[in-house]
């Protein structure tokens, strides 16, 4: 049973070494602890309603066990662009017609967009490299949609992740070398910028604000244009699963794709249902590793969530033995959110 | 005795002959005989008062009355229709917080030089380069504006050829046109000769082009002319035109502007009122510009100014009145 919990101010070194071990292309942890002592402050101060909801930005916490120390991580940005300008390309077309000519040309062009400004984001997914099992990847990504199906009042209604694009195996982006790189008149490694401190914002104002022509770039860089990262192509097929599609946003810097969907549309929030705890001694049967539900608590400071093999359904009841339900930090008749882990999968009439 | 006529249906096929001859193509007029026919024709109503947005073309000819070059003016660059440069721009990309400061130039699509007076359409057979005749055909024009100036803009436009290679291909075509036309230099350079350019230029990437993301043949081509219009380059800066910040939006050639009344030879023009035969005590080579219109005569003479009139050793009937300008050397 893996246990998802706001973070608290307690787990600020942990925060740290993560950041830390999480390396180049995690952009929202950069190994720089003041940046992220500031980010699990904003974290703590939004599950406090500190802030105003739009300010808001939540992090999750991951433990394998209910006393053990965290080892994953995700967040919901509750709209992004709020206090500093959120910039993306816009994948999208000249043409260019002369019927005199006898001439038809697209022209695939990029152009610099603030336009997502205002959506809501999934993002700062981390797992310690041992704690990669137990579906706990998958865990932490879907308990997301526990907490945006209790409380979407609190959200935008659009969606979206942005996904790691296309690097090498020495971490060299093509894109950002066939456009990024003319604009810099210093060296300046991916890894520099990625994992410097916090300065995306500051090199996005340098960055060309006219349309960029595709064509006009090395072919190497036009290829990763919306291609994402191989090591991100399973998180990409996981949220495409979910009815996340990409929606033609793509990085400035490393062309990685945006994928988006509407709050109640997105799978995880439709496939879950709110019940009620019927708490019931039942035998400690042998846990299975592999978890397929998730529970929530639907509370929103005090937010719960744990992940198990099974559950027991009693109509408008579910069945919870007391550790569960100690885990969730519930009595018994209090609400519970219910949701697989696996996405539906599509039926036929 | 060199001199300069307006072009007449009669020249069609020795203009045809000059263009073929020509190593340097000209994108203002295709050596195509419908074509060539047409703008004559568009040329002659010009000369006669009936359009006064139609180009000009003037013809050099030689003593057998041979055509030899041929030069022309458009009286508003663009005519009805825009004209299309590149204005090359500077954009500071600086970040206080980084530390960077960086100069990036940008190419923006620009009318601004729609309705200038352009000289354009100069080709001249490639021996008489050096000589004194195209000192004759380059600034004959400069004589027919000053004697119809209120048939013209204030001020001159004039695009110098750019780079092209040995194939007559533009590295800076490669990287900018023919990304959005799919044709090679050559093709759509012919295409605008047919079409004009105009047509051709509205085709052009609309938004501004970062020059940092073109090969860098092309980027160095960006405002520098053609080797081979060296002299024309010498020739408008002594007259006073200055290099624009404006290119041609197909080959980046650069582009030259200055006001018609401040340029060398308008402010060394005289006027006469006879031409007389006789022995001047100094005998310079002048232009004399006679006539106006369809019978606008230029020529190449050796003579001297006494008073208001010409006294010219050169052997010549034509004693109207007319503008006289000392040629020197450039």
């Amino acid at each position: 049973m893996a246990i998802i919990r706001p973070i608290a101010a307690q787990d600020l070194d942990t925060l740290v070494d993560m950041a830390r071990e999480s390396g180049v292309g995690v952009t929202s942890l950069p190994d720089n602890p003041e940046l992220m002592e500031r980010k699990l402050n904003r974290a703590v101060a939004s599950f406090q309603q500190k802030l105003s909801p739009e300010e808001a930005h939540y992090l999750f916490v991951l433990q394998e066990t209910p006393d053990g120390p965290p080892v994953g991580l995700c967040g919901i940005e509750a709209r992004i662009g709020r206090d500093e300008v959120w910039y993306n390309y816009r994948m999208g077309e000249v043409i260019q017609a002369s019927k005199a000519l006898g001439l038809y040309r697209r022209t695939l062009t990029l152009f610099l967009s603030n336009d997502l400004t205002g959506a809501t984001e999934l993002g700062s997914l981390y797992l310690r490299e041992p704690n990669r099992r137990h579906r706990n990847g998958s865990v932490l990504s879907k308990v997301r949609y526990l907490f945006l199906a209790a409380f979407p009042e609190l959200f935008s209604e659009r969606v979206i992740a942005e996904m790691r694009g296309y690097s090498d195996a020495d971490g060299h982006s093509p894109f950002w070398e066939g456009l990024g790189r003319q604009f810099f008149n210093m060296e300046f490694s991916d890894a520099d910028f990625l994992t410097g401190s916090g300065d995306k914002v500051f090199i996005a104002e340098l960055m060309p604000k006219f349309p960029i022509y595709v064509p006009m770039l090395p072919p190497e860089a036009q290829a990763t244009i919306g291609q994402v990262h191989p090591h991100t192509q399973p998180a990409l097929s996981m949220l495409e699963a979910e009815g996340f599609r990409k929606n033609g946003f793509v990085d400035i810097f490393d062309a990685g794709p945006a994928v988006q969907a509407e709050l109640h549309r997105i799978g995880g929030v439709r496939r879950s249902e709110r019940l009620h705890a019927h708490i019931v001694e039942r035998r400690a049967s042998l846990e299975a590793p592999r978890p397929e539900w998730l529970l929530g608590n639907e509370r929103f400071s005090g937010f719960r969530a744990i992940s198990v093999a099974r559950v027991h359904r009693d109509g408008p009841r579910i069945e919870l033995t007391p550790e569960e339900a100690d885990a969730l930090q519930i009595s018994a008749g209090d609400p519970v959110r219910v949701m697989n882990l696996k996405p539906q999968e599509p039926h036929d009439g | 005795m060199w001199h300069i006529k307006p072009l007449t249906a009669a020249d069609l096929g020795a203009l045809e002959a000059l263009l073929h001859a020509n190593p340097l193509r000209l994108s203002t007029l295709p050596a195509v005989r419908d074509q060539l026919a047409e703008r004559i024709a568009a040329a002659e109503q010009g000369f006669a008062g009936l359009d006064g947005e139609a180009t000009l073309l003037f013809g050099l000819r030689d003593h057998e009355d041979s055509l030899l070059g041929v030069a022309g003016i458009q009286p508003y660059a663009g005519g009805d229709e825009p004209f299309y440069s590149y204005r090359i721009d500077e954009l500071v990309h600086a970040s206080r917080h980084l530390g960077i400061n960086q100069r990036q130039s940008v190419l923006y699509l620009s009318h601004e030089l729609t309705g200038l007076t352009s000289l354009c359409s100069f080709s001249l057979t490639p021996s008489l380069r050096d000589s004194q005749a195209f000192e004759l055909l380059s600034r004959s024009r400069l004589l027919y504006i000053a004697s119809h100036r209120h048939a013209f803009a204030d001020e001159l436009v004039v695009e110098i050829q750019g780079i092209w290679d040995n194939e007559g291909q533009s590295e800076f075509w490669k990287n900018v046109g023919e990304l959005f036309f799919g044709l090679d230099f050559i093709t759509a350079d012919h295409q605008c000769a047919l079409h004009g350019k105009t047509v051709i230029a509205e085709l052009l990437p609309p938004y501004p082009i970062y020059q940092t993301l073109l090969s860098a043949a092309a980027q160095q081509a960006i405002a520098r002319h053609h080797p081979g219009a060296e002299r024309t380059v010498r020739w408008l800066e002594h007259e006073g035109l200055y290099k624009t910040r404006f290119v041609d939006p197909f080959d980046a050639g650069p582009t030259y502007r200055g006001r018609v009344d401040d340029l060398a030879s308008l402010q060394s023009l005289c006027s006469v009122t006879s031409v007389q035969q006789g022995q001047p005590t100094r005998s310079t080579p002048l232009l004399l510009a006679q006539g106006t219109g369809s019978d606008f005569v230029c020529r190449l003479v050796q003579g001297d100014l006494q008073a208001d009139s010409l006294i010219t050793d050169t052997d010549l009937t034509d004693t109207r009145p007319g503008l006289v300008l000392p040629l020197e050397t450039h």
